[in-house]
């Protein structure tokens, strides 16, 4: 017997689109949905996801993007960002994204509870979510492009999630 | 009044503080639910703002454990886990109201004053 199938494609669009949201709610308005890779990742924030459904959401994008991002989020100019704050500002996006995919999920019948968000910095990093099928979508925004997937997958084995 | 903005992140808590500063407020920090409670314990603040989502003890276990401290603690949610049965578990074990994420300088402003507004009716 399977421990776990698929999320249903109309699901994962509904998540998506409900990541779509947020970002739109974060002031970041999507200009349109583009079918090209961002050519380099250069970060990503993860939240992992738990409970009735399980994995990851990801939102990734290039630095310049996240500087971007970053400075639109604090209201301040690049020079008076340090790392921390950037990543700070990075991960709460990701709460914010999850949060919502989480709310989608919810309004399924799914009950699901997202963690606190790692952020990782690098180059041309590749996202891979084990054992589930990872749906994405790139936007192009006024702060440059950005990719939200996730990669999640229903539990049919699990109890409703007590703890946060 | 004094306000303690509970949220692990540095971010969010900077861009409250300076919302709620500007507004008038004194305010405290605390980055998880273990030092909320502590600094609760210490400061006694008029208002609590609480995110749920947070390393170590979380925002409804805080909530929970600040309600056991003082039964007339007043604190607010402002999360991004913003389904149904989150929202209602939060109601229910005290919280003033329910904020969801992303939350703009204006939004929070008007929710705190309405919470202040609530607690002068009490």
């Amino acid at each position: 017997m399977a421990l776990r199938e698929d999320l249903a494609p109309e699901l994962a669009e509904a998540c998506l689109v409900g990541a779509g949201q947020a970002l739109t709610g974060l002031g970041v308005p999507l200009l349109a949905q583009v079918p090209e890779a961002i050519p380099s990742i250069e970060y990503l924030v993860m939240v992992g996801v738990a409970g009735e459904a399980s994995g990851s959401v990801v939102v990734a994008m290039a630095e310049g993007s996240a500087l971007r991002l970053a400075c639109a989020l604090l209201q301040r100019p690049p020079e008076d960002l340090d790392e921390e704050l950037v990543c700070s500002g990075l991960g709460e996006v990701g709460n914010i994204v999850a949060g919502h995919v989480a709310t989608a999920l919810h309004e399924a019948g799914i009950q699901a509870d997202i963690g606190v968000p790692s952020v990782v910095q690098g180059e041309h990093l590749a996202v891979h979510v084990p054992s589930r099928v990872l749906h994405s979508h790139q936007w192009d925004t006024a702060i440059g492009r950005l990719a939200i997937g996730i990669g999640l997958a229903r539990e049919l084995a699990v109890p409703h999630p007590g703890h946060r | 009044m004094k306000i303690m903005v509970v949220d692990d992140a540095a971010f969010i808590r900077m861009m409250m503080r300076r919302a709620l500063e500007a507004e008038g407020h004194q305010v405290l920090e605390a980055p998880d639910g273990e030092e909320a409670v502590e600094a609760y314990r210490l400061h006694r603040p008029d208002l609590v703002t609480m995110d749920i989502t947070m390393p170590g003890l979380d925002g409804i276990s805080a909530l929970k454990e600040i309600r056991r401290l003082d039964p007339q603690a007043r604190v607010m949610m402002v999360s991004a886990m913003g389904q149904q049965a989150m929202v209602l578990e939060a109601l229910q074990a005290g919280a003033l109201d329910f904020v969801v994420k992303p939350v703009e300088a204006e939004r929070l402003v008007a929710a705190v004053a309405k919470a202040e507004a609530k607690m002068g009716a009490v």
